[in-house]
């Protein structure tokens, strides 16, 4: 389980990272968005983006976590009934894998993050029951592009965009955005500074969900593998401070 | 629009029927919520320890009266001087009611704990006590501590987002430092049936639980009366029998309860197994015949009309030769039941008996059970028990501005008398047996307070 979560944690994004405790001026980013358009087609889907960039002793320090998924099919990700019967569904999924460039103080925008990006196609088989509880999800991943190069740019007042080379540009509006100069932990997804039995319980009400469920919540998808499922507990549970 | 005068009427009812069932549901809710918010309690138990150096201790962290739990958390702080946690495991309150995800953290170097459990899936809290946690010290110094638990945080199922669940938490404590320990570890009496004037042999082992020599004195009870007492010495770590002699001359007929009290020496912390009681009464006889009724216990005292409850009464034969007879209940000077009993001497029996109401009026009865007289038999004056009176009232009125007095009509205050016990059964702190008004036999309760009771509250709301 550990493991899981030293996985988890270990796919940021990661370009040097503050370890000592000493004088320094940081500032932690958090964002979530909806997914609207790709390129002339609409679409749905969320974005999902975490930032953290400080000056330490005249040394600057940063690192950044993107992750967007969307679907041609809208109801279907963003259903609002449980499935009646088994079905199948596709679904796309950018993660953004190497941040080369964060920046929080470009005039133009709130935020950009340019780095390199892995977009997949997911295919869902989904077994459900009569309540429409699955009971058995296979998956399909098909690579779509490698270590592209990749932007997001986050306007005001709450417009993105992002750009990877060689798919049509994403588009769509935050819903919220917050930067901090305390940090915000790992799943800490209720913004109260500590992650606890309020995470643990959100993740623990939607276990086994996956896209195309009712109850399936991307931003506690914590290990990025489109299930909530024990991976993503134990993320949390190794996130809880004593 | 002008309406036909029917349609207004009907219109009318029909919106205070909706009034009156908005309000029933919103007093229903409140007083259910305030009864989470009141009773919900965390602690650790035993509350009171005591381990030597080298040994090892567990404390279970318990729950009580909670309603729809579906997650936990809790922090313990310890002296890390002298403890280290070993391990933790989950209790089972929330594994029994399906699958649960449990994780902890533990900090020995700053003898602190952090753990978590969650049930898992779209399901529904867990309602009632039990065991969250077991957690396993080892004592490495002698010492003593507070355990501390805090920052103690209840979910219930409500989804998408989980509402707290107020509670109060009660923390525990472990010494090595109470090392003055006496207590009464056995008491056998015999014989338990006997005639006045006979001997009562009362057997007791005493011991020293501490770390030191200990005197005291042992004294032997019947009833609440002291009838003899030694003084005993004992080296740490070891036990004694004594034997005290009970002589029964001067004693009337009647069950005796015997116990036994090691008196509490200096500096000792742990006195609740300073008294034992013997769990065998003592029964004085009477030289003739001679049969009584101790007891007579109904499970309320306010029942629905038509509607059932139970009464047990428990009878004894005092005298000195075996007898059969009738036991006749009554409700006023009407006979409900009647059991023929036959008793060996110095023998009880407890007779279960449930009245049923449908041939009864509204009003209040007295209910007693009467033992008939037994051929010969000259003392009558204990043949007759009494409970009290119960009061047959409208199904759902058991309540009034005096608690378990019905007045008549069904309204708020029988509402919340119904909803405050929700959920409880028999031991439950605010278990009121009058508000187990039924089960799903109709008319027959159930031992558990439900919205079968509440719906007999809402059929009649306003009549």
């Amino acid at each position: 389980m550990i493991v899981v979560a030293m996985l988890a944690i270990g796919s940021l994004g990661l370009v040097s990272f503050a370890g000592a405790d000493m004088q320094m001026d940081r500032t932690w980013v958090r964002g979530n968005g909806i997914i609207q358009q790709w390129g002339e087609t609409p679409v749905f889907g969320w974005l999902n983006v975490r930032a953290y960039v400080a000056d330490v002793n005249g040394t600057h320090r940063e690192w950044a976590q993107a992750h967007a998924m969307w679907s041609n099919e809208p109801r279907r990700l963003n259903c609002s009934t449980p499935p009646t019967e088994n079905f199948t569904f596709s679904f796309y999924n950018a993660r953004l894998t190497n941040a080369t460039t964060i920046d929080l103080a470009n005039p133009d925008y709130v935020l950009f993050i340019a780095g390199n990006w892995t977009v997949v196609k997911v295919t869902m088989d989904i077994y459900v029951n009569e309540y429409g509880e699955p009971i058995n999800i296979t998956k399909t991943l098909e690579f779509v592009l490698n270590d592209a190069y990749g932007e997001l740019h986050v306007h005001a007042p709450s417009l993105f965009e992002i750009n990877i080379d060689g798919i049509d540009s994403l588009t769509g509006f935050m819903r919220f955005m917050m930067m901090r100069h305390m940090e915000m932990r790992m799943c800490d997804v209720n913004d109260d500074g500590k992650v606890d039995i309020r995470e643990l319980v959100r993740a623990a009400k939607r276990y086994r969900a996956a896209p195309g469920m009712l109850n399936y919540d991307f931003e506690m998808d914590f290990n990025f593998d489109f299930q909530i499922d024990i991976g993503d507990l134990t993320t949390i549970a190794a996130n809880i401070e004593g | 629009m002008i309406l036909p005068e029917k349609e207004k009427v009907d219109n009318k009812a029909r919106s205070f029927r909706f009034l009156i069932l908005f309000a029933v549901l919103m007093i229903f809710t409140v007083d259910c919520l305030d009864h989470v918010w009141a009773t919900a309690s965390v602690s650790v138990s035993p509350s009171s320890t005591i381990a030597r150096a080298g040994q090892s201790f567990s404390v279970n962290v318990t729950i009580s009266d909670v309603i729809d739990l579906y997650g936990w958390e809790f922090k313990l702080n310890w002296s890390a001087a002298c403890l280290d946690v070993v391990t933790v495991t989950e209790g089972l309150f929330l594994r029994n009611s399906g699958e649960s995800f449990f994780t902890f953290q533990f900090d020995n170097a700053e003898g602190h704990l952090i753990a978590d459990c969650t049930l898992l899936g779209n399901v529904f809290g867990v309602t009632g006590n039990g065991v969250l946690a077991t957690v396993t010290f080892y004592v490495k110094a002698a010492g003593e501590s507070v355990l501390d638990l805090y920052y103690v945080t209840l979910l219930d199922s409500s989804y998408p987002e989980p509402q707290t669940i107020l509670c109060q938490t009660v923390g525990g404590y472990w010494s090595t430092l109470s090392q003055h320990d006496v207590s009464i570890t056995n008491i056998c009496v015999l014989p338990t049936i006997v005639l006045p004037g006979q001997i009562v042999n009362v057997n007791t082992t005493v011991g020293n639980e501490g770390f030191y020599p200990e005197a005291f004195n042992v004294t032997v009870y019947v009833n609440s009366q002291p009838i003899q007492q030694q003084s005993v010495s004992l080296n740490e770590g070891s036990s004694t029998s004594l034997l005290f002699t009970w002589n029964t001359t001067g004693f009337g007929k009647g069950e005796y309860v015997i116990s036994c009290y090691a008196s509490i020496v200096l500096g000792e912390v742990d006195i609740a197994d300073n008294n034992r009681t013997s769990s065998d009464t003592v029964t004085l006889l009477v030289s003739a015949h001679d049969v009584a009724v101790t007891g007579v216990k109904a499970s309320k005292i306010v029942v629905g009309q038509g509607f059932c409850m139970f009464i047990n009464v428990t009878v004894k034969n005092f005298g000195t030769y075996s007898e059969t007879f009738n036991t006749i209940t009554y409700a006023n000077d009407t006979a409900i039941h009647a059991d023929a009993v036959s008793l060996a001497s110095g023998q009880g029996a407890e007779l279960s008996l449930f009245w049923n109401t449908s041939s009864f009026l509204k009003s209040k009865y007295l209910i007693r059970s009467y033992a008939e007289p037994v051929s010969l038999e000259a003392d009558v004056s204990d043949n007759t028990g009494t409970f009290g009176l119960v009061t047959v009232a409208k199904r759902g009125d058991i309540t009034s501005v005096t608690p378990n007095v019905p007045d008549g009509k069904v309204d708020m205050r029988d509402l919340a008398a119904v909803a405050r016990p929700f959920g409880m059964r028999p031991g439950g702190s605010l278990w009121n047996s009058n508000a187990d008004i039924t089960g799903i036999t109709l008319g027959l309760p159930d031992n558990v307070i439900n919205m079968r009771d509440v719906s007999w509250v809402a059929i009649n709301f306003g009549k």
